[in-house]
């Protein structure tokens, strides 16, 4: 059995953790939740992430600011950043910075489940669930 | 008659018709907010079905969206229906005050939970994004629960009382229409009519001749 994705999940918003970590879970990842992005960065510094699911809007340190810290000390991570409607801005911004993709709130869990195969795949990591439902249309 | 006479029955004419189309624009302008009212209200029923992912960001911007939406509504019905804009604007303010109420930070009010303003069936509902979701749901177009003073009239009655005075004011015009054709619960319906004759046809006379055929 391969070893599971590891998947920080960044939102300062509790509904989105608590709600996202079954979704990721159920797909075989290893979630680990934080509302704080301070708290998040000094976990990251202790251990490597295989994937980052971030909130580009929060409070003390932005998604773009958490970005570049994962881009200088854990450049393998893929970082998915989660924004609102209303900020695109930012999300061209984060483009421009090496971000992964991105997923618009709001969204359903199966959206970004998809999200996190096609980052899988770009890390060489197999995934051990039924994955048909989940094959990104992607070529 | 004279010519002099012949134009300015002529100039009163065309005074008149711009005075029509402008109504009819009025009309097609109201309809159409209405109905992007509408979907706002499908929009957030959809996200309370808990397959979505949102946060209170969607839920704020949402109410926000329906106050703004209902406050074009109010301003095209009171061009269409001056003797009655006083009222519909005092309507609209208190709508606007029960916006603010669920948005602001210290709701509920201390010794409330959003939970007692819900009507039972919502009782297993733990996140207060999805509490204020279906709060904001109630107020667009739920029963209404004489228990809570939080609002006393939903979005849908409020759009229902404009749509009652606007037809009226357009039956007033002489436009002929049967008065058993539209009552307030079937707002909707007429609404989908009306909306798709728009689409259909850019005359606006025709959308009115729809609308209360």
């Amino acid at each position: 059995m391969s070893k599971p994705l590891e998947v920080l999940l960044l939102d300062d918003e509790p509904i989105v953790g608590k709600r996202l970590k079954p979704a990721i879970e159920k797909i075989g990842c290893v979630v680990e939740v934080f509302e704080d992005p301070i708290k998040a960065v000094e976990r990251m510094d202790q251990k490597s992430f295989d994937i980052l699911v971030t909130d580009i809007r929060m409070e003390g340190m932005d998604g773009l600011q958490v970005l570049d810290h994962v881009q200088k000390n854990s450049p393998r991570t893929k970082v998915i950043m989660i924004t609102g409607y209303a900020k695109m801005d930012l999300a061209r911004e984060a483009m421009g910075q090496g971000v992964f993709d991105f997923i618009a709130k709001p969204f359903r869990p199966d959206d970004l489940r998809k999200i996190i195969l096609k980052a899988a795949k770009a890390l060489g990591v197999p995934m051990d669930f039924p994955s048909q439902d989940y094959e990104s249309t992607e070529p | 008659m004279s010519i002099l006479e012949k134009l300015k029955n002529l100039g009163y004419k065309e005074a008149q018709e711009d005075g029509v189309a402008i109504q009819q624009i009025r009309l097609g302008q109201f309809i159409e907010d209405a109905k992007k009212l509408l979907a706002l209200f499908d929009d957030g029923r959809e996200k309370a079905l808990g397959e979505y992912i949102f946060d209170r960001h969607y839920v704020v911007t949402l109410i926000e969206r329906v106050v703004e939406g209902l406050g074009m509504m109010v301003y095209d019905a009171s061009v269409l229906v001056p003797e009655y804009g006083k009222e519909f604007y005092r309507i609209y303010d208190r709508q606007t005050l029960t916006a603010k109420t669920l948005l602001a930070p210290s709701f509920p009010a201390v010794g409330l939970s959003s939970l007692e303003l819900l009507p039972s069936e919502h009782s297993d509902l733990t996140d207060p994004e999805y509490q204020l979701l279906f709060l904001a749901l109630e107020w667009f177009n739920g029963e209404l629960n004489t228990q809570n003073d939080l609002f006393d009239s939903t979005v849908v009655v409020f759009m229902e009382q404009l749509f009652v005075q606007v037809r009226q004011h357009i039956k007033a015009l002489g436009i002929n229409v049967d008065p058993a054709s539209f009552t307030p619960g079937q707002l909707t319906s007429n609404l989908d009519i009306c909306c798709e004759a728009l689409l259909n046809d850019a005359s606006c006379r025709s959308c009115i001749s729809i609308f209360y055929a």
